[in-house]
Parts: structure tokens; C-alpha cells; sequence
């Protein structure tokens, strides 16, 4: 995205039911806020508080009842839905809570989907996606099917397929959910690490309180409502983050981490941590 | 695209083994029913299939090779003068009586050639010649009818309209729509078994001069000699297998034994194809949320839907090619000719496209925001 480009992106009261007549639920109450460009936002709150709703509306999957809606310039209101399939296609990448790769499909071939969606040749496409696999420390495991890796070489994929066409908005939902916690910080790390070259926006939905040292911004939604306004966190220096000296969440990750069973595979962090 | 839509479909082998067995079976059941039907029904024009003539001259209200009515033989010589006729000869075709040694009986076909030219006389002659029939009393027999008649070996003595008959010689294969046994013989012995007058016969056979047009020889028969019809030899086949279709509704009973394996094949497709796709639909719901759109998503199911029509019917194609070597016979000769092949295969491949229209419909109702929210 130029430097010119519009504030990725502008809520402006937004607000958001469910159900009709006497059921309607209201999920998202007057929320107002702004992310701007490069920015890491994180979005905790209790379940049902409206995160993923929210996050849905960001992503364009879902229109608001009320309020503006602004996602990269566009108003989300007035996308119709191949409009807002493109704008998903070519500026937004998505790393979803299970992953949702393909079954059947390798490594390479599930990072390459995005590209072969926007109809990249098959080559460069190719090309492209081991480049990522490289930088997120699967190049051996490229032309694996994704049903022969673990959890973390999954969650790894999931971040090079997010990435692969250079997104301007990356929206992650529960991206470490199904990690432990030195496997959700090395995520986390390498997230940042990949966007740090292309300044992209980040909008992460989480529960988990020890990757929150992540972001620039936290906002805490509670009933639909952003409750706290904008709660800064402390963001981890990109040199010598860690995940025992970062936050006090990490201290935390930290005490858990030690009663996780030995089964999980610390041995396949190491790459990733290096690469910070 | 097309490897994304591949892969996923080999990663369900299960599924995809049972699609194509319900697409193999579609394809044979419509090459050998289809292929059982051909054959029976180009029975009924057998002789004029093989009967070496250009042109059929007749009465004017001929409709079957089976069923002739006398035109006198004396109106051959205008044929053979019409311009660019070769050759034209009378032929005789009519029903009689075969007895047996045990003193039974059995109704025949008797085919009367002129002795000279022999043109419309027996082929695939197995034992004896076919010019053997010039011999006193001669006739040929198909082995395949020799159960009917008695097992009669070469020089047997058979009785044919109370006048005498001895086998000369065996085809192999030459079966008539009807049960009938033909008999081949010559014009006079014909005839005589017939008790038809000398002066009568049942069609004049013409073979044509190189490079003459049949169609402007048939016009041109027609208007020397108004009280006849002359037709080609593939306007008097299609007849001869019109009299049998519209009468006896056998197209009907075929189609109907055909269209009912479509279906099964549609049907077994169409589930494949949506279970397959219910159990991807997360898969699904997360390329749409990644901005596939909704023709991307029929691109994936009908490349699998196509992939699976054309794996499918080249397995069924090599069944059917397998089966028409193992079981298709004289008496129930399985012919496929390869436009049935190619139809079936289009067929099946307009089905399979249908098969994927429910799975279709049912991805566009998908929400991309389920997969936020699982």
C-alpha cells in the first residue's frame, strides 16, 4: 500500500445484531476506532463480547447493521460480494483459528492458493511460496502434505499463505490457540518478523494473554461495547524478544509451558527463533 | 486450479473409487445395452447391409427386406437401362416351410440370387463355397440355425416347400431380426420352394457404374418405372430397422434399461461429489473467505466432476471393449459403434457437470465467516 494510501482502517459507530423481531441480539454497540497503517491492534475480550464479529467485518465476510466501515478505502457497506471477495484476494491475508488448509494439497501448494486465486502463473506462484516456506523455516517440508505436519509446521504454512501476495491487512484469528505458548510467541515472532519489510496492518483476535506484548494497541470489547478504549501494551523489541523476559503474561507462558508434556516438539522452534 | 481440484479429489480415494464405479457402470450399461440394441436391430437389415447392392428396386410399397412383394422380372431390363446402373439383377426373399428328418418342420427364409452374378448370395461362408449353390438342389445354411434344423452337415438332404434341398455349404453369422433360418439358393430353385411364378420376383439388385450418384439412379428408376421404389442401400436399411423400431417398441424398452444406468450413474455422482464436498466445507468456507469466488469454487467442482466422467469412462470404455470380445455373438451380437461410445461419454460427462451443480448450490450458501468463528 503507498504511503498515501488511505488509514487502513475507520469504524465509526458501528453496530452489529443478530437474529430478527423479538430475537435480535445486539453484538457490536457504537464501536469507534482507527488502526493505522503498520499497526498491530489486538482484539481480546471474553467470549461472545463480538471479537470475531468484529473481525468479520474488517475481513468483509460480514456487513455492519449501522455505522462506517472503511477497510483499506473501501466502505464495507457498499461492497457487493465479489467486490469484496477482490479486495479479500489481493489485500487481505487470513490466518484462521484451525488453520483450514487444504487436505490433500502439500505445503507449497496450500501457500500458493491465494496466488492461483488471483490467477499467478503456476510457476511463479511456486516460486513465490517456497520463498515463504523458506523464511518460515519449512523448506524441507515443502512438498509434504500438510496431513504429515505437526500443529506448529501448520500454524507455519498458515502464516506463509496468509503472507504470500505482500497483504496490506493481515486479520489472524486465535492465531496461537492451537499452539503451547513458546510455539505461539515463535508464531507470533515470525508474523512480525515477515511483515516487518512490507509495513503491513495487523488485527489479531485472541484470548491467550502472553503473545498480547505483540501488539501496538489492545482493544477490549465486553458485551459489543470497546469497553477500555485503546489499552496500550508494551511491544516487544524485535531483536531480543523472548518469551521469558518480555511481559508479565510471558512469565506466565513461561510457568505453563513448563507442565506442557514433553510430546510437543520444541526442537522445531529453534529455526523459527532464529530467524528473528 | 486444476491441481487444487485434483488433489483434493484423490485425497478422498474412498469417495472417489465409489464415484467411479457409479460412472463406469453408467458407461458400460449404456455401450453394451446400446451395443446389444445395434446389434439386434441391424439384424433387420442384414441383407441389405451385406447384399453388395447400390440400389433396391421394389414394390411401391416396400418397407421391410423381410417382407417383399412380387414386382414381375420382366421390368429388370428398363432397370439395367436406366444410365449408370451396372448391373441389375432379380432377387427373391420369401417365407416356406423346412421339413426335418423327424418329421418335423420349421418356417425359413428363403433367399433366391441370380446363379451367375450370385449378387446378394451368402458371405462368411464357413464350410463349402458360396458358389456351390449352382449345384443340383444346393442351399446354404447358417451353423448358428443348424440346432433348428436339424444339425445338418454339407451334402444333407432337407425338403424346402415339398421340393429338395441339399446343404452345400455354411455361413457363420448371417441371423435375421426374426428367428427364421435363411436359406440362400438360386433365383429358379428359390422359386420353386416359394411356388412363385417364373415371371415374379422381390427385387431387382443394382450395383452401380463407378461415380454414378444412387440417389440420381433411384430417380431416374422411378420415373422409367413409375410403379416401383427404388432406394439406396442405407435408405432401404434405415426402413427396414424403422418397421421393426416403430412397431414393436424395442427402442423404447432399450432407452428406458439405458436411461435408468444414467441415472444411477448421475445419482451415485451427484452424492460422491456432495459428501465429499460437506466434508470439505470448512475447506470451502476458507477459500471463500480468502476471496475465491463463487466461479472459482464450480471451476474446482467441475474439473473433479470432469476428471471423474473421463477417468471413469475410459475404464467403463475398456469393460465394454472387454465384454464385446467375451460375450457378443451371432445371436446376440454386441455392436458398439463409436459414436455410441463418444455419446456415452458425453453423455456422462454432461451428468457429472449436473452432478455438480448440488454441491455448487450448496457452497454458495456457505458463510466464509463460519470459519472465523469456529
Amino acid at each position: 500500500m503507498p504511503h498515501n494510501a488511505p488509514t487502513p482502517i475507520l469504524v465509526d459507530a458501528l453496530s452489529k445484531a443478530y437474529g430478527r423481531g423479538t430475537t435480535i441480539t445486539p453484538v457490536l454497540r457504537d464501536i469507534t476506532f482507527t488502526v493505522d497503517r503498520g499497526e498491530w491492534v489486538f482484539l481480546v475480550g471474553p467470549s461472545g463480547s463480538g471479537k470475531t464479529t468484529l473481525l468479520s467485518i474488517l475481513g468483509c465476510v460480514l456487513s455492519p447493521d449501522q455505522g462506517r466501515v472503511e477497510v483499506l478505502g473501501h466502505d464495507v457497506r457498499r461492497l457487493d460480494p465479489h467486490a469484496a471477495s477482490q479486495l479479500r484476494l489481493r489485500h487481505m491475508g487470513f490466518i484462521f483459528q484451525r488453520f483450514h488448509l487444504i487436505r490433500g494439497l502439500t505445503a507449497q501448494e496450500n501457500v500458493c492458493v491465494p496466488l492461483t486465486l488471483q490467477g499467478v502463473p503456476e510457476a511463479a506462484a511456486r516460486r513465490r511460496a517456497a520463498e515463504l516456506l523458506d523464511a518460515v523455516a519449512l523448506a524441507d517440508h515443502r512438498n509434504k502434505n500438510v496431513r504429515k505436519l505437526s500443529v506448529g509446521q501448520c500454524q507455519r504454512v498458515a502464516l506463509a499463505r496468509a503472507l504470500v501476495t505482500n497483504p496490506d491487512l493481515i486479520l489472524a484469528d486465535e492465531p496461537t490457540a492451537s499452539l503451547d505458548g513458546q510455539h505461539g510467541h515463535a508464531a507470533m515472532q515470525l508474523l512480525r518478523d515477515l511483515t516487518a519489510r512490507t509495513g503491513a496492518t495487523v488485527i489479531v483476535v485472541t484470548h491467550d494473554p502472553r503473545i498480547q506484548s505483540f501488539a501496538d494497541r489492545v482493544l477490549t470489547l465486553e458485551n459489543g461495547c470497546l469497553c477500555s478504549g485503546e489499552q496500550p501494551a508494551d511491544r516487544p523489541d524485535n531483536d531480543d524478544s523472548t518469551a521469558a523476559d518480555s511481559t508479565a503474561a510471558d512469565s506466565t507462558l513461561s510457568e505453563s509451558n513448563a507442565a506442557e508434556p514433553a510430546t510437543r516438539r520444541d526442537s522445531e522452534l529453534q529455526p523459527i527463533l532464529s530467524l528473528g | 486450479m486444476w491441481t487444487l481440484a485434483l488433489k483434493t479429489l484423490l485425497e478422498d480415494r474412498g469417495k472417489l473409487l465409489t464415484a467411479l464405479v457409479g460412472v463406469v457402470f453408467a458407461v458400460v450399461l449404456v455401450n453394451v445395452q446400446g451395443g446389444l440394441f445395434v446389434g439386434l436391430i441391424r439384424k433387420a437389415s442384414l441383407l441389405v447391409d451385406n447384399g453388395e447392392a447400390d440400389v433396391w428396386v421394389g414394390h411401391r410399397h416396400m418397407h421391410n427386406v423381410d417382407f417383399p412383394r412380387d414386382i414381375p422380372r420382366r421390368w429388370v431390363h428398363r432397370v439395367r437401362a436406366v444410365p449408370g446402373v451396372a448391373q441389375a439383377e432379380p432377387y427373391i426373399i420369401g417365407h416356406s416351410v423346412m421339413t426335418l428328418p423327424d418329421g418335423g418342420f420349421e418356417p425359413v427364409l428363403v433367399v433366391g440370387s441370380d446363379p451367375a452374378s450370385l449378387l446378394g448370395n451368402a458371405w462368411r461362408i464357413v464350410e463349402g463355397r458360396s458358389d456351390d449353390i449352382r449345384k443340383p438342389d444346393g442351399v446354404i445354411i447358417d451353423v448358428c440355425d443348424a440346432d433348428k434344423i436339424g444339425h445338418p452337415q454339407v451334402g444333407d438332404l432337407r425338403e424346402i416347400g415339398g421340393q429338395r434341398a441339399r446343404i452345400v455349404a455354411q455361413s457363420e453369422g448371417i441371423l435375421g431380426f426374426l428367428v427364421t433360418p435363411y436359406v440362400f439358393t438360386t433365383l429358379e430353385r428359390a422359386a420353386g420352394y416359394l411356388q412363385k411364378p417364373a415371371d415374379k420376383c422381390s427385387y431387382f439388385v443394382v450395383t452401380l457404374v463407378p461415380g454414378a450418384n444412387a440417389a440420381d439412379v433411384c430417380r431416374d428408376i422411378k420415373q422409367c418405372l413409375p410403379e416401383v421404389e427404388a432406394c439406396t442401400r442405407d435408405e432401404y436399411a434405415g426402413w427396414s430397422i424403422d418397421y421393426w423400431l416403430k412397431r414393436t417398441g424395442l427402442g423404447i424398452s432399450f432407452g428406458a434399461a439405458t436411461l435408468l444406468g444414467l441415472a444411477v450413474g448421475l445419482v451415485i455422482v451427484a452424492q460422491t461429489l456432495y459428501a465429499s464436498v460437506l466434508d470439505r466445507i470448512t475447506e470451502y468456507a476458507a477459500l471463500k473467505a480468502i476471496g475465491a469466488t463463487d466461479r472459482q469454487i464450480f471451476t474446482i467442482l467441475s474439473s473433479q466432476a470432469v476428471a471423474m466422467a473421463l477417468v471413469g469412462s475410459l475404464v467403463g470404455l475398456m469393460v465394454v471393449f472387454a465384454s464385446q470380445s467375451l460375450m457378443s455373438n451371432p445371436r446376440a451380437p454386441i455392436v458398439v459403434p463409436w459414436w455410441l461410445s463418444f455419446g456415452s461419454v458425453t453423455l456422462v460427462l454432461i451428468i457429472c457437470l449436473a452432478a455438480a451443480a448440488a454441491p455448487y448450490l450448496r457452497i454458495r450458501r456457505v458463510d466464509p465467516a463460519m470459519v472465523l468463528q469456529s
